[in-house]
């Protein structure tokens, strides 16, 4: 019991860690900037985070959202809507990684997984994400933008944003660990 | 049949309203979208070669409720390769095997099926709705009106109840009745 209470808060540390470099990548541009770019690294950073340590690190998520809502972002600190945002933006993966568990495909083994089931978790998430985040803004703010292309860059924004991290991520991490371990090996 | 008789039973019971008192509107979508259901569960059957029939009967629906005549040929489209593109993903994304389907299926795997389909056949119409040229200049009086947001609320629940309640109901049907014997594969 002990020992998965430690493995809970370090494993939330780090998770929160991760998303607040995602958040980094986000951090001079306006909140609306952020939602119309063309790759949302932020995005990515959170897949990755609930990739490694699974549904247990949404806690993290949703304080690393606050966070950035509070006192990051220029949303005018109003904490309803901080709150809001940030439940929506945790709970998407969530959500696609329980729809997944129900079709058989257990996404959280990460020795056992599939690169297709974590394309599809991404495009998943993405839709979910993007259509709760659309849904939310279009109700609580008028925004001054067309509401098809709108959502079309919302959803190409998590799409490559989530598939760039986890991709470069998964491809080079790997790599360069081996590269440090002969290099610490070949000195010793 | 099947998708003719979920059609005639939507439009007469659920979305015509022969009263007359509700005007049909097409950013208001059916809260229990059936027809769906039976697009996902004949392309499981017969795949390709349901295509004709779900193209006849998607175009004279769309004749039907006077759709303008882009809207008519892509919507028909996206109901007739929509689910068969879903299945393709699912089946592509080690999702998912439904080459078996009648005989084994897992429920999963259909509500897994469902969810994309109807994110499909949602996401499809509101981008080709929305990106109409000739509305461009109502795009203003369309935000105000809400009518993207009650667009995707409407349809992407609707169209998800529906095809899940439509597919498990014929499957309990199916069972019940035995009409697995009547399947002729081929």
């Amino acid at each position: 019991m002990l020992s998965y209470s430690k493995d809970f808060i370090i494993n939330n540390i780090f998770a929160y860690a991760i998303v607040m470099i995602g958040i980094s990548f986000i951090y001079p541009l306006t909140f609306f900037d952020s939602a119309n770019q063309y790759y949302m690294l932020a995005f990515g950073f959170k897949i990755l985070a609930f990739l490694i340590y699974g549904i247990s690190i949404l806690p993290a998520v949703i304080l690393a959202k606050l966070t950035y809502m509070l006192y990051i972002s220029d949303i005018g600190g109003d904490p309803v809507l901080a709150v809001h945002l940030s439940l929506l933006s945790a709970l998407a993966p969530a959500v696609a990684m329980y729809a997944m568990n129900i079709s058989r495909v257990d996404i959280r083994n990460l020795k056992s997984i599939d690169f297709r089931h974590v394309i599809f978790f991404i495009l998943l998430t993405s839709v979910i994400s993007s259509l709760l985040k659309y849904i939310y803004l279009s109700d609580m703010i008028a925004l001054d933008a067309l509401a098809a292309s709108y959502l079309g860059n919302y959803l190409l924004g998590h799409f490559i944003g989530g598939l760039g991290v986890v991709y470069l991520i998964a491809k080079y991490i790997p790599n360069f660990l081996n590269i440090l371990s002969h290099i610490i090996v070949s000195r010793s | 049949m099947i998708v003719f008789f979920t059609y005639f039973f939507q439009n007469t019971l659920w979305t015509l309203d022969l009263t007359g008192s509700h005007i049909w509107n097409i950013t208001n979508g059916a809260s229990i979208y059936f027809p769906l259901g039976s697009f996902i569960l004949v392309t499981l059957i017969y795949r390709v070669k349901a295509f004709i029939g779900l193209f006849s009967i998607c175009f004279l629906a769309g004749l039907y409720y006077q759709l303008e005549e882009h809207l008519l040929y892509i919507f028909t489209l996206i109901n007739v390769v929509g689910p068969y593109l879903s299945i393709r993903i699912l089946e592509a994304f080690k999702m998912g095997s439904f080459t078996k389907f009648p005989k084994q299926y897992h429920y999963g795997e259909l509500v897994m099926l469902c969810l994309t389909a109807s994110i499909f056949n949602t996401l499809g119409k509101f981008f080709v709705y929305y990106y109409d040229p000739e509305k461009s200049h109502q795009v203003g009086y369309i935000w105000e009106d809400q009518g993207a947001t009650n667009f995707l609320t409407s349809y992407l629940p609707g169209d998800l109840t529906g095809s899940v309640i439509f597919i498990f109901v014929a499957l309990g049907v199916a069972k019940v009745l035995n009409l697995k014997q009547l399947y002729i594969k081929n």
